[in-house]
C-alpha cells in the first residue's frame, strides 16, 4: 500500500493588480502539475519498499516450512534413529545418520588423545640478546624426523630466543614455538614448542646439526593418540573425535575405562523426533498462511493476484492433501495428529492422537515421511519459491530491483533539474529584489520632485496620485 | 524641459514593455530614468528660485509618468512573489525527491535476497 506521499502546497498569493488572480492560479498549477510527477515517483517507490517486505516475509516463512518438511522426509527415511551412548562421560554420540538401528560395543579405553608439549629445560638471561646456538644453525626433530630446512639464526639479531621461535615457526611443522617470561631468577625466558593437534608426536631440538649436534634440553610430555576397541578392533586415533570408524556416526572418547568396563552406542528409533517436527510444522504453517491470506480477498496488500502467491498456496494444499501410498496405518496427516479447523483454515496438532500410535502404526509413518514423491518433493516445490538465489521469490526481487534503480535513475534527474531550477531562481530573485528596490527610490524622487512643482507652480503640495509600497502590498496617497 | 520629460515618459514606458529576461537593457534604462528624474528636481528648483511657474502640461506628464511607475512596481513585485513562490516549490520538490531516494536506499541491515 502506497504511504501518503508529501504535497507540496502552493502559496497562497495576496496582490494588488486584478491579475493576481491568475497569478495564484498559475503557481497552483505549476505546483500541481510538479507534484504529480513526484506524488507517483512517491507511491513507485513506496509500494516496492512494501511488495519487498512482504515478499520477504513469506519467502523465509515458506523456507522455513520447505526446511521442516526436509527434515521430515529425511526423519521418515532414517526412521528418526538418533545415536545414544551409554556412558557419555567416557564416549560421546556426535552425529547419527545411520539408515538402521544398530549398536555397536566400545572397551578398553587405555588412552586420550593428547597434545604434545615442551619446553626448555635451561632458561635464558635475555629474550632477544641471549644466544641460543653456538653455530646460529639448529634443526627441529618431530618424530625422529629432521625438519627441514635446518633453522637459520646467522642473521643480524636473530641468534636468540625470540628470533629462535620465529624460525620455528616459519617452518609450518605443525607446532608452535613461544617464548615464555617466568620473571623470576637470572635466566627467566624459556621456549615453549607444542604441536598443534592431538597426537603421539616427540618433539627434538638439536643445535649445530652440520657439526658437534647438540641436544637442546628439552622437558615435557610427548603428545598420545586415543586408544580403545571398537567391536572387539584395536583402534589407535590421534584425535578424540572418531569420523570414519563407523560410518554414519561420529562419536568422541572422552574417558578411558577400568577392567571390563564396556561402552554400547546405539543408534534407536526416537518417534519424539517426529512429534518435535510436526509441532514446527504446524506453528509455521499458519504463520505461513497468515502472511498468504493477507494477500488474497478483498482487503488484499499489494501482493494481490501476484502469480506465487497462488502457487505457494498450492504446494500448501499439495501437502495437506498428500497421501502415502499404503493401505493401512498413517496415510494422512491427519492420522498424525494435525487437525484443520474448517472455519479459521487454523492447523493445529493433537499429540494424543500422535502418541496413541502403535510401534507398528510409527513405522507407516517413516514410510508416509520417506515417500519419494511426498515430504521431499513437497520441500522441493516450497525451495523453487524460497531459495536466496534461484528462487521465484528472488527472481520477482530482482525486477523490484531493478525498478527501484529505474526510479533512482529518474529521481536524481529531477533533483538536478530541481536543483539548476533554484538556482536560477535564487539568482533572478536577487535580480527582481535589485530592480524593485531602485525603481521604489525612482518613484520616491518624482513624487518629491512633483510635490515640488505643486508647491512652486500652486501652493499646495498634494500631487493627487498614489505611490506603491510593495511590502505592505497596498498604495497610500502621496504628500 | 521637454527633452527631460521625453527622457521620463520614454524610459518608463521600455521598463513597462521590458521583460525581465533583458537585465542590462532594463538596468540602462532604470539609470536613465533616475537621470532624468534627477534632472527635473534641479529644473524645477531652478524655476522656483527664478520664481517662473512652470506649466500644467509639464506636471500632468510628470504625474502621469509617476502613475506608470507605480504600475511597473506593481508588476515587479508581483512577478517577483511569482518566482519567490516558484523558489519554495522547488525547494519542497527537492525534500520530497530526497525523502524518495533514502525509502529506494536499501537499509543496510535488511535481508538481502540474493545470497
Amino acid at each position: 500500500m502506497a504511504t501518503t506521499p508529501s504535497t507540496l502546497t502552493p502559496l497562497t498569493f495576496t496582490g494588488l493588480s486584478p491579475y493576481a488572480k491568475d497569478f495564484q492560479s498559475i503557481i497552483t498549477r505549476s505546483v500541481d502539475i510538479a507534484q504529480l510527477s513526484i506524488t507517483q515517483l512517491n507511491n513507485e517507490a513506496s509500494d516496492i519498499s512494501s511488495e519487498e517486505q512482504l515478499a520477504t516475509g513469506i519467502q523465509t516463512a515458506v523456507g522455513n516450512l520447505a526446511t521442516t518438511l526436509s527434515n521430515l522426509n529425511s526423519l521418515g527415511s532414517n526412521q528418526s534413529l538418533s545415536g545414544t551412548s551409554s556412558n557419555s562421560s567416557l564416549v560421546q554420540v556426535n552425529a547419527s545418520s545411520l539408515a538402521s538401528p544398530a549398536s555397536f560395543t566400545i572397551s578398553n579405553i587405555t588412552s586420550l588423545a593428547s597434545t604434545a608439549s615442551y619446553s626448555t629445560t635451561n632458561g635464558y638471561a635475555n629474550a632477544t640478546s641471549t644466544a641460543v646456538s653456538s653455530t646460529g644453525s639448529m634443526q627441529l626433530v618431530i618424530n625422529g624426523t629432521a625438519v627441514t630446512p635446518n633453522i637459520d639464526l646467522t642473521g643480524s639479531g636473530n641468534n636468540n630466543l625470540n628470533g629462535l621461535a620465529s624460525a620455528i615457526n616459519a617452518l609450518n611443522a605443525g607446532v608452535t614455538a613461544t617464548v615464555i617470561n617466568t620473571g623470576t631468577g637470572a635466566t627467566p625466558y624459556f621456549l615453549s614448542i607444542s604441536a598443534n593437534t592431538t597426537g603421539s608426536k616427540t618433539i627434538q631440538l638439536v643445535d649445530d646439526p652440520n657439526g658437534a649436534q647438540t641436544q637442546v634440553a628439552l622437558s615435557g610430555t610427548a603428545g598420545a593418540n586415543a586408544d580403545f576397541y571398537l567391536q572387539g578392533q584395536h583402534i589407535v586415533s590421534p584425535t578424540n573425535t572418531i569420523t570414519s570408524a563407523i560410518p554414519g556416526m561420529t562419536f568422541t572418547i572422552a574417558g578411558t575405562t577400568s577392567g571390563n568396563q564396556t561402552v554400547t552406542l546405539s543408534a534407536a528409533s526416537d518417534s519424539s523426533q517426529i512429534s518435535d517436527q510436526l509441532e514446527t510444522f504446524v506453528n509455521q504453517y499458519n504463520s505461513l498462511q497468515q502472511l498468504l491470506n493477507a494477500q488474497i480477498g478483498p482487503k488484499a496488500g499489494l501482493l494481490l493476484g501476484n502469480s506465487m502467491i497462488g502457487g505457494i498456496q498450492q504446494a500448501l494444499h499439495g501437502i495437506m492433501n498428500f497421501r502415502g501410498g499404503g493401505t493401512s496405518g498413517v496415510q494422512t496427516l491427519e492420522d498424525l495428529g494435525m487437525q484443520m479447523a474448517d472455519n479459521t483454515g487454523v492447523m493445529s496438532f493433537n499429540s494424543a492422537t500422535f502418541d496413541a500410535l502403535t510401534p507398528a502404526q510409527i513405522q507407516t509413518a517413516y514410510s508416509f515421511f520417506a515417500s519419494p514423491t511426498g515430504f521431499g518433493t513437497l520441500a522441493a516445490t516450497l525451495t523453487s519459491y524460497s531459495d536466496l538465489v534461484t528462487g521465484s521469490i528472488a527472481g520477482q526481487e530482482t525486477q523490484w530491483t531493478t525498478e527501484t534503480t529505474n526510479l533512482s535513475s529518474k529521481i536524481n534527474t529531477l533533483v538536478d533539474q530541481a536543483n539548476q531550477m533554484q538556482s536560477t531562481l535564487a539568482a533572478k530573485l536577487q535580480a527582481a529584489d535589485s530592480l524593485i528596490v531602485q525603481m521604489q527610490t525612482q518613484q520616491q524622487a518624482l513624487t518629491a520632485a512633483i510635490q515640488s512643482l505643486n508647491f512652486t507652480a500652486f501652493g499646495y503640495s498634494n500631487t493627487n496620485t498614489s505611490t506603491f509600497n510593495p511590502s505592505s502590498g497596498s498604495s497610500s496617497s502621496g504628500g | 524641459m521637454q527633452e527631460l520629460v521625453q527622457s521620463l515618459v520614454h524610459t518608463t514606458a521600455f521598463l513597462g514593455r521590458a521583460a525581465q529576461d533583458e537585465p542590462d537593457a532594463v538596468e540602462r534604462a532604470l539609470a536613465e530614468r533616475g537621470r532624468a528624474i534627477e534632472a527635473i528636481q534641479r529644473l524645477i528648483a531652478a524655476e522656483a528660485s527664478a520664481g517662473r511657474a512652470i506649466s500644467e502640461a509639464f506636471a500632468g506628464e510628470l504625474t502621469t509618468a509617476l502613475e506608470k511607475g507605480r504600475q511597473i512596481l506593481v508588476r515587479l513585485t508581483l512577478a517577483r512573489e511569482l518566482m519567490r513562490s516558484d523558489r519554495l516549490a522547488v525547494e519542497r520538490e527537492l525534500q520530497v525527491l530526497n525523502g524518495i531516494r533514502r525509502l529506494c536506499a536499501k537499509p543496510s541491515g535488511s535481508l538481502s535476497l540474493h545470497g
